[in-house]
């Protein structure tokens, strides 16, 4: 039995109401798909052996995107999966942006960012194409833009959020 | 960045104002042109298939989501909200899962994914 087989087992096992569906591909290693339901609250799993699982649940479903969110093991995939179905819970792609995007939709320009951080627009402009930065200077950047800068680590079992910065 | 349904759309009116495929290889091209044109033109964001998890950008059918179907002269490809079918004589259809039809353009030998699955 594969590891997708043994979550529906798992789910037949833990959430005996959920109505499940294995779709095979055409070859063994290829991608498999778990469509379960729960009272009309449906989550996707997509297994890719030697990779791990991608995990979505959200009323909307583009054309041949992504899963939202990744896991790398059968347990913590089977049970964001338990918490997805019967918490009604939605998943969220996950969001990525450069600086310059982040700033266009919280509708700044680079002369009113140079304001607010009390240097020249083309300072800002500089920060906006570096690959790196210190994390001080970052922290003032969002701040600027009305945000709050959190560092946060993501594990197998779960995301901490890191405090050693301020 | 328009939205993900706007260029659904118009990636699926460009499909259809193509000829009909002569077969499955040219589906697919079809497919894999037309989704990464309105892609590349419609947002910033880069064509890399190779990212699994969402960026944001709609791919094509990739060739380690292949099915069979109950009719060998037709493949099927699923995606996380969608199946693609193609048919060897070119005909494509794409149903949004469970089973809701949402595109249907028949091959080059007349016939559509629905003629050759009922």
């Amino acid at each position: 039995m594969n590891q997708i087989e043994q979550l529906v087992e798992r789910l037949a096992s833990e959430v005996p109401e959920a109505k499940t569906s294995l779709d095979r591909p055409a070859q063994q290693s290829g991608t498999w798909w778990l469509d379960a339901d729960l009272q009309g609250h449906s989550v996707v799993t997509e297994w890719r052996p030697g990779k791990g699982f991608g995990i979505s649940a959200s009323p909307s479903r583009a054309y041949g995107e992504g899963p939202d969110e990744i896991f790398p093991n059968l347990q913590s995939a089977g049970d964001r999966v338990i918490a997805l179905l019967c918490g009604r819970e939605y998943t969220q792609p996950p969001r990525e942006m450069f600086l310059t995007g982040l700033r266009d939709i919280r509708r700044v320009s680079q002369d009113d960012l140079a304001k607010r951080l009390k240097v020249s627009q083309a300072t800002v402009s500089k920060m906006e194409r570096r690959s790196n930065m210190y994390l001080t200077t970052l922290r003032k950047l969002v701040a600027a833009l009305g945000g709050e800068l959190e560092i946060r680590a993501k594990f197998p079992e779960g995301v901490v959020r890191i405090k050693q910065f301020g | 960045m328009h939205s993900k349904e706007d260029r659904f759309s118009e990636f699926l009116r460009r499909l259809a104002l193509l000829p009909r495929a002569r077969d499955a290889s040219e589906a697919r091209k079809q497919l894999e042109r037309m989704l990464n044109a309105v892609e590349d033109e419609m947002t910033d964001i880069p064509n890399d298939p190779t990212q699994w998890q969402s960026d944001g950008r709609m791919y094509p059918p990739q060739d380690d989501s292949l099915r069979l179907t109950t009719n060998p002269a037709v493949m099927c490809f699923r995606s996380k909200g969608h199946r693609t079918y193609i048919s060897q004589g070119g005909a494509i259809e794409i149903r949004e899962i469970p089973n809701r039809v949402v595109f249907s353009k028949p091959g080059s030998d007349g016939k559509t994914i629905a003629d050759l699955l009922s």
